[in-house]
């Protein structure tokens, strides 16, 4: 069992960098760290080859005009934006960031009445914004379901600075993952997990998304049927400085007659993130060859 | 393999919709992975299938749970246990 492409992909971390960083963030201020993210954009940038292909062959996707270095650049700087606000968010500064959220009535809904439901989101904005503020600080009874050892050094300093963010994780990646899941969603809760990166080993579908077909896991849509529980889409997008535009809809409902089948839901799924990638393309977060069949 | 053994592998068969027999699964050879190639979801299903049937819940708190995933073998050991148990 060979671990694709985002696993091994070892975080270009520099350990030096991010400790300085985080200092001055949190005693300097957000302005100054602000001005620092762009030479470090430039950096990695500079200096990441496969990801910044991967950038490139993404964007010519997405963009009405063939990508250019400044595209990229706005595309790194974009993700460096976004995890250092999480640093600002874990260290409980979460009023600094304005938040358009809708449909959250949905989930509100959901929870206040003890119906269970499956949340599925991607790697693009801000998931763990979201996570921090509707988990730790509104404590809704919510679940994330991650693999463990995937970007392990940024997150322990995260965890330095906030202990709670491992409360409420189920890592992924063992047989007995999902035996837990069951008890946790028959109490009524909500799990949520990432839809959009596949496992050589666990059972995906080929989903036409910009342009050509990806593989999607199929676990969403297994969990939700599984379960007869809706499946909620959830997006967190970075829309500017210290803004961010939360919603969440309907994907499907597993609790109706007329079910539609695994693939119809997660080429909904696809369908939906395109939508998402297109009003705005530099929140994709999948530094990798995404649409490489073999992983 | 032995009646228990039988009865699981044909739970298993029917509840994931395997296109084996159950006669044909070795009882010693791993259920998740290699082996029947069962991932995670699918051992969650086995999980609510035999909650229904036998009555407990595997948990993966109990130290034993890789374990009894481990085979039909296992699994079925656990299953008689935890029904005496029960």
């Amino acid at each position: 069992m060979t671990a694709p492409h985002w696993l091994r992909q070892r975080e270009r971390s520099n350990t030096f960098w991010i400790n300085t960083i985080v200092w001055i963030a949190l005693h300097v201020g957000r302005p100054v760290a602000r001005a620092l993210l762009y030479p470090i954009t430039a950096y990695f940038l500079a200096f990441s080859g496969t990801a910044r292909a991967a950038s490139r062959q993404y964007l010519a996707r997405v963009l009405p005009h063939p990508p250019r270095t400044r595209d990229l650049f706005r595309h790194y700087h974009t993700f460096a934006q976004t995890i250092l606000d999480r640093l600002f968010v874990y260290a409980g500064r979460a009023s600094l960031f304005r938040l358009d959220v809708r449909g959250f009535e949905l989930l509100e809904g959901f929870i206040a009445t003890g119906q269970p439901c499956l949340l599925v989101g991607a790697h693009y904005g801000s998931v763990d914004l979201l996570r921090t503020l509707a988990v730790v600080d509104k404590g809704l009874s919510i679940r994330a379901l991650m693999y463990p050892e995937n970007a392990s050094r940024i997150m322990s300093l995260f965890r330095r600075i906030n202990p709670s963010l491992s409360d409420g994780i189920i890592a992924l990646g063992r047989p007995d993952t999902f035996i837990d899941v069951a008890a946790f969603l028959e109490a009524g809760g909500c799990v949520a997990l990432l839809g959009d990166r596949s496992m050589r080993d666990e059972k995906r579908i080929a989903c036409e998304f910009l342009g050509s077909p990806a593989w999607f896991p199929e676990a969403p849509a297994r969990l939700a049927r599984l379960f007869r529980v809706p499946l909620l889409l959830f997006a967190c997008t970075h829309s500017g400085d210290a803004e961010y535009a939360v919603h969440f809809e309907l994907l499907a409902d597993f609790r109706t007659e007329s079910l539609p089948t695994n693939a119809q839901v997660v080429q909904e799924y696809a369908r939906r993130l395109e939508d998402l990638c297109r009003g705005s393309p530099y929140n994709w977060f999948n530094f990798y060859d995404f649409w490489d069949g073999s992983t | 393999m032995s009646p228990l053994e039988l009865e699981l592998a044909r739970l298993i068969v029917a509840t994931l919709g395997l296109e084996v027999d159950a006669e044909s699964i070795d009882p010693k050879a791993p259920l998740y992975g290699e082996g029947l190639g069962l991932d995670s979801i699918d051992m969650l299903e086995l999980s609510v299938a035999i909650k229904k049937s036998y009555g407990f819940q595997i948990r993966s708190e109990d130290p034993d749970t890789v374990r009894t995933f481990a085979s039909l073998r296992n699994l079925a050991e656990t299953v008689e246990q935890r029904r005496i148990a029960a």
